[in-house]
């Protein structure tokens, strides 16, 4: 059985890595970096996900 | 709504992991219980969130905040008072039953407990309903990309219907709730972003408390009557029709979310599933309708938001769609998408796997084909899984054709499903209930509720037969039908019980109250045991409700 934990893991970071190298983009009813704070938590996660998993190993 | 490449590049990434994921798994899918019923080896904290996952379909996270935008916080009823408690009920009482019986499935558990005809009735209704619910969800998913991205209807639900195919086709159940859990993450970190900017820009929940009426931030407060609150309900309704019947209706019976608990790696797990889940459905409310709320009340504020209209009145469908229109920048618009299309293709997933299934099990092995190799099933339960999809595409078509398809399924879910809890209750908690009491029940209370549609009018639907009572709203007239089907359900299954012959008990064990073993785990630390998990969800239910009054 795979540990679901590995490809969670690894698609959060990625998604948020996406997120966070672009953290200018602006959308039309908030100023906030709203890239930042919505792929910080994201990559945070998956890392979490993938020491998890590591930590099984 | 445009999306950038980056948008793109995220959904890509996507459909590259679930379809990865149904990849790996498909090695070890060896048997058809493998593939059906995922041997009953998925670890706990997999199959709770698969348990929720399951239920958070496109029109769910839609539907809700559409609702949320239309009734205020009054929707998280059908989160705190119409799912937890059903679900501790199901994980505490009725799991025992379930898993311990070896059931593969909810309509053979009735064949073991009551009869053969009692089966095909229930599996027969619940493959029909699994199967025009996935096409349902499918066409209001084509819908919303053709209004909201400009895609073709065609294009949206056969992209989706494909993926969902190839992982669920690989992989079966494991695939299934395996990807479950990867979309209940996405769903939740896609759209909590969305709540926070949402209620900030509002000014806070102070802010949102100033521009709106009272009664759309409270729960309980207005329920005394049903002209005091826009749901047109009153407690009692709200309590006996939502929070017992139709939300245990759902919760304790349907094989869609059953089916993952039942596929937990032990007892202890499967009862756990339930009661795990009920944490995060509880935080649910924050995510999925507080930003309905926000955006009815930004719409007052004249700050370049406001919602829809349609008609006479506002299209409150469109409430997430756009809000994330002006609050996620490209980036943040493709995970906010993606999570859309991951609710979607959870439920669709979820509903498939179900289908498939029962149709393996209680249809095909139960009455056309009864002793075949194990490998004949697998390959049977292949083909239901690509023919579900085909015919939920063909129910997509339907709805699109014909545009009340969707009301008058929902009539029909209500009527079959409200009485099933009565007859699960009985069946589970009186060994005097026989084969015929419960079949009887059951028709009698789908003819209930379908008599109860037909005697009463709300918002002009109803009263085909004549009408004797007007209801304030379809909410109102949905919950007392189900009331009313439940009540002639119970009524008439103890009545033919008490007429006909039950089943011997030494063919009861392990599948009544009473002759059953029940599982009792004394060493296990209290985080592991399912009662004292349901009791702090209980209090955390009640700290809830008491804020939100």
């Amino acid at each position: 059985m795979i540990d679901l934990r590995t490809p969670i893991g690894v698609f959060f970071v990625m998604v948020g890595l996406a997120l966070v190298a672009m953290p200018f983009e602006r959308a039309p009813l908030t100023s906030s970096m709203v890239n930042l704070y919505g792929g910080l938590p994201m990559l945070l996660f998956g890392g979490v996900m993938l020491w998890l998993a590591w930590r099984r190993r | 709504m445009t999306l950038g490449s980056v948008d793109y590049a995220i959904l890509a990434l996507y459909f590259a992991f679930v379809l990865g994921i149904g990849f790996l798994i498909r090695r070890r899918v060896q048997s058809s219980e493998d593939f059906l019923t995922s041997h009953r080896s998925v670890p706990v904290w997999i199959t709770s969130l698969a348990f929720l996952a399951a239920n958070l379909g496109a029109q769910e996270v839609v539907g809700m905040c559409a609702s949320g935008a239309k009734y205020g916080l009054m929707t998280a009823h059908f989160y705190w008072l119409g799912a937890v408690p059903a679900m501790l009920f199901v994980g505490v009482f009725m799991m025992p039953f379930y898993y311990g019986s070896r059931a593969r499935s909810v309509p053979e558990y009735l064949k073991l407990r009551f009869d053969e005809k009692t089966r095909v009735l229930n599996a027969a209704t619940f493959a029909v309903m699994t199967l025009f619910s996935s096409g349902v969800s499918m066409y209001a998913l084509g819908k919303l990309f053709q209004l909201v991205l400009g895609w073709e209807f065609t294009n949206s639900i056969l992209l989706s219907a494909a993926i969902v195919l190839i992982y669920t086709f690989l992989g079966g159940l494991t695939s299934a709730i395996y990807n479950e859990v990867l979309q209940f993450f996405l769903i939740v970190l896609g759209f909590s972003p969305l709540a926070i900017l949402a209620v900030i820009k509002c000014g806070g929940w102070s802010g949102m408390a100033a521009r709106l009426p009272a009664v759309m931030l409270e729960t309980w407060r207005y329920t005394g009557s049903s002209s005091q609150n826009p749901m047109g309900v009153e407690v009692f309704g709200l309590v006996a029709g939502l929070g017992f019947v139709l939300s245990f209706g759902y919760w304790c019976t349907d094989f869609l979310v059953i089916q993952r608990a039942m596929a937990a790696n032990s007892m202890s797990a499967a009862r756990r599933t339930p009661v795990l889940a009920a944490f995060p459905k509880m935080v649910m409310p924050f995510i999925v309708i507080v930003p309905g709320i926000a955006a009815l009340a930004l719409s007052h504020m004249g700050v370049g938001y406001s919602l829809p209209s349609k008609g006479d009145g506002l299209d409150y469908d469109q409430a997430l769609t756009t809000l994330m229109a002006k609050f996620y920048p490209s980036g943040m618009l493709g995970v906010g998408l993606t999570a859309l299309m991951a609710s979607f293709m959870s439920g669709m997933a979820g509903n498939v796997t179900a289908f498939n299934t029962v149709f393996t099990y209680d249809l095909y092995q139960g009455h056309i084909r009864k002793n075949a190799p194990d490998r004949h099933y697998l390959w049977v339960g292949r083909a239901a899984t690509v023919g579900g999809i085909a015919l939920s595409i063909a129910a997509a078509y339907l709805a699109q054709r014909y545009n009340n398809i969707m009301d008058v399924l929902q009539l029909v879910f209500s009527f079959v499903n409200a009485p099933l809890f009565a007859t699960f209750l009985l069946g589970m908690f009186w060994k005097r209930t026989t084969g015929h009491g419960a079949f009887t029940g059951l028709l009698c209370g789908t003819a209930a509720a379908a008599a109860t549609h037909g005697l009463t009018i709300a918002e002009g639907k109803g009263g085909w037969i004549t009408s004797v009572h007007t209801f304030p709203s379809t909410m109102a007239q949905n919950f007392w039908i189900a009331i009313f089907a439940w009540s002639a359900c119970f009524t008439v299954t103890i009545a033919v019980s008490l007429l006909t012959a039950p089943k011997p008990e030494g063919e009861l064990h392990g599948l009544v109250y009473g002759l059953t073993d029940l599982p009792r785990d004394p060493e296990e630390p209290w985080y592991r045991r399912p009662a004292p998990l349901a009791l702090v969800v209980c209090v955390v239910l009640v700290i809830l409700n008491v804020i939100f009054w």
